[in-house]
């Protein structure tokens, strides 16, 4: 059996699967923990783990192979929980309530540790699958891995000496960044450029705020990550104002080229010690390549959208993290 | 005049920046910007060049007299934007000239004019074959619009995601019946009507009264109605540069490879009979007495899917085939199946459009078509 973790509307998992349907496949469980009604039902500790979706019993024990694609928590019994009152006392209450959850979050994590160690083959990682920003570029310097000079600042004052340093920097989200829209808008943060001309828009006082200094960048790489093997992607972008210093935000005109790309053997070999240090045998990796043809690593994301890499490049990357779970 | 003489990089062209040769001329079709171009065909071979030779290189080997040709050409290229100089080529790969798809069927027409299908059966039997797209081609008010809606129903929840859906206009339904038919099932990608009074679009909406730009435009759809009628299958099949397909990696590298219009595709004609194309003359039996999957099974059935640009007379030489559609129901010689298509007026020879019907009354008596 093939258990595979996401959420629903995850175009990528639904092409995996038609794969794995054409290659003969039968036996998967998909999960998609945004929408699945999942119960607990029994764990014995010897041989049989049995959770229920949507009322049909899955022994975890039978998972052959597992890939966590993404998606959080599977609440269990939320209908039934939201029928006990748990306290009269309305404080104790939200207390008690907070206990469970978390409770329900470790079951969670075992839940998915279980599965991944018990199968043969796993891919991805949940516990790994928000990584630290500033703690993988620490690593990445480790292994020899060019990184732009990266600071966290919080006053007016230190930014502005910083940029006299250095000249132009970007700041970016530590974490995720921003996703919100309401029914008239749309709001994304992006990655930014920071110039002297900014700082009268700055207060004298911030939130700590994650800052490096601009690379003079000829292009930037995308790359993918499957178990050892990696999948590279260009990105041509240099040649409009718009998109300069964050490609996500799109040229409607003049789109971005996206090309199939040959990543340095030099660079891949650091990169896949990177990896392994992370205890990642799947992700997304991206640099900016300079005028000088240093390579830059900006960050790792360890539930990438290949997808995104594998159209452009025609590298049918779904086919091949199918052929990887069957294996 | 600028020359790049003295450069020493080589040019690269973009992986995504695809030249094909033909007979007189040769295009570089632009797949991010969705765009072909033409140029004279002496100037392809530069782009085998390009992979070997830096560009001063190149200007070494070429007679002094070619110089100033081969300079414009790069003048081109540069301009366009389909390519820039680089130092090391092995970086930039070509894309990889490769098509697969999971799904045993991607594609199925099913035809409608005097018989009511099976329709349950039919979208059972075509989701087990993973079947993606499907066209539906009413030639007779043959269902009220409720009917209709009810036969989109039972596509639902299969691995069919989007129903192309031509209709036959009918007094009795107002535009409110089309746009309620259309904002009821999110399965209808598009919604044509044929025969109309009058050539007018509608606008359905589902219902979205917000602000959002981007919103708004992914979720607006049109209803073209169109004065012409749609009187059965032999209006399929013309070739013209509009219909050409150049935006996607994906479709493309199926074009080169594949039969651009019959790979993976079945279909079922008003009569029942499943056909490669309702258009066929040959039928492979009744959707009443033999399943689908036993049909693709045979060797004989998927013997058109193979049939690229690159086998077809003419087609093979000409600039456009990695972009063209193809037909090989209606073809100028029907007795020689690997004829270019008959609704084709370009020949590459010359680089001339002209009205294909023009000398080709032999075919179109053959076919029976009515121009
Ligand atoms: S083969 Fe010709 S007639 Fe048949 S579906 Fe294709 S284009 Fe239409
Ligand atoms: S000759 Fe063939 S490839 Fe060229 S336009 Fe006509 S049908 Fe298309």
């Amino acid at each position: 059996m093939i258990v595979i973790n996401s959420i629903s509307k995850d175009h990528t998992t639904t092409e995996v699967i038609r794969w794995l349907i054409a290659l003969g496949v039968k036996d998967f469980v998909r999960i998609d923990s945004d929408v699945e009604d999942i119960e607990f039902v029994g764990y014995n500790g010897i041989d049989s783990f049995i959770i229920s979706k949507n009322g049909i019993p899955i022994n975890l024990f039978e998972s052959k192979s597992y890939w966590y694609r993404r998606g959080g928590v599977i609440s269990f019994s939320k209908s039934k929980l939201k029928e006990i009152k748990l306290s009269q006392d309305i404080n104790l209450e939200k207390k008690l309530i907070g206990n469970i959850s978390s409770e329900n979050q470790a079951l969670n994590d075992y839940i998915k540790q279980f599965v991944a160690h018990r199968s043969p083959v796993s891919l991805g990682s949940y516990h790994n699958s928000s990584l630290n920003k500033l703690h993988v570029l620490d690593l990445a310097r480790q292994f020899g891995i060019k990184t732009p000079g990266t600071f966290v600042i919080n006053t007016k004052k230190e930014l502005s000496r910083k940029l006299v340093e250095n000249g132009p920097l970007i700041t970016k989200a530590i974490s995720e960044g921003v996703s919100i829209y309401n029914v008239n808008h749309s709001y994304y943060s992006y990655t930014e450029e920071i110039n002297e001309s900014d700082l009268v828009n700055i207060s004298d006082v911030f939130f700590p705020s994650l800052f490096q200094k601009k690379v003079d960048k000829k292009f930037e790489i995308r790359v993918f990550f499957l178990s050892d093997r990696f999948y590279s992607m260009v990105i041509l972008s240099q040649r409009n104002k718009q998109t300069e210093v964050d490609f996500r935000k799109y040229d409607e005109r003049k789109p971005n080229r996206f090309l199939p790309f040959r990543l340095p053997a030099e660079v891949e070999l650091k990169l896949a010690a990177l990896f392994k240090a992370l205890d990642l045998n799947t992700g997304s990796a991206d640099f900016v390549v300079d005028k000088n043809n240093e390579y830059f690593f900006l960050e790792i994301n360890p539930v990438g959208q290949f997808s995104m890499v594998s159209y452009p490049c025609n590298y049918y990357l779904e086919k091949e993290v199918a052929k990887f779970l069957i294996n | 005049m600028s020359s790049y003489i003295d450069c020493d990089s080589y040019f690269l062209v973009f992986a995504d920046c695809i030249p094909t040769r033909g007979a007189k001329n040769s295009t570089i079709c632009d797949l991010t910007r969705t765009t072909l171009e033409v140029f004279p065909s002496s100037f392809y071979p530069f782009f085998e060049i390009f992979k070997q030779s830096t560009v001063k290189e190149i200007y070494n080997d070429l007679e002094l007299e070619s110089h100033i040709e081969f300079t414009k050409f790069l003048d081109f290229l540069l301009e366009k934007e389909y390519g820039m100089f680089v130092d090391d080529l092995e970086l930039f790969p070509e894309l990889e000239k490769r098509w697969e798809s999971p799904e045993l069927i991607n594609n199925a027409i099913v035809d409608v004019r005097l018989r009511k299908h099976d329709f349950g059966g039919i979208f059972d039997q075509l989701n087990s074959l993973g079947c993606i797209y499907v066209q539906l081609r009413c030639f007779e008010s043959l269902y009220t619009i409720k009917e209709l809606s009810d036969v989109i129903k039972l596509a639902e929840n299969k691995s069919i995601q989007s129903i192309e859906l031509i209709i036959k206009y009918h007094a009795s339904f107002t535009d409110q019946d089309y746009v309620d038919l259309y904002n009821d099932h999110v399965l209808i990608s598009s919604l044509f009507v044929h025969s109309a009074p009058e050539n007018k679009v509608l606008i359905a909406d589902f219902g979205y009264k917000g602000e959002d730009q981007i919103l708004k435009q992914e979720i607006h759809r049109e209803i073209h109605f169109y004065t012409t009628p749609i009187t059965g299958a032999s209006h399929c099949g013309i070739i013209d540069a509009k219909y050409f397909s150049i935006g996607d990696v994906q479709s493309f590298m199926h074009n080169i490879s594949y039969n651009s219009c019959l790979n993976k595709k079945i279909s079922i004609d008003e009569e029942g009979l499943i056909k490669n194309c309702p258009s066929m003359i040959h039928d492979f039996g009744s959707i009443d007495d033999i399943v689908l999957r036993d049909v693709v099974d045979a060797e004989s059935f998927r013997r058109v899917w193979g049939i690229n640009k690159d086998l077809i007379n003419v087609c093979q030489s000409c600039e456009f085939r990695a972009v063209c559609t193809d037909c090989r129901a209606y073809i100028e010689s029907p007795d020689d199946f690997l004829s270019k298509p008959l609704k084709c007026g370009y020949n590459p020879n010359d680089g001339t459009w002209t009205d294909w019907t023009v000398g080709r009354q032999h075919a179109i008596a053959h076919y029976g078509i009515d121009i």
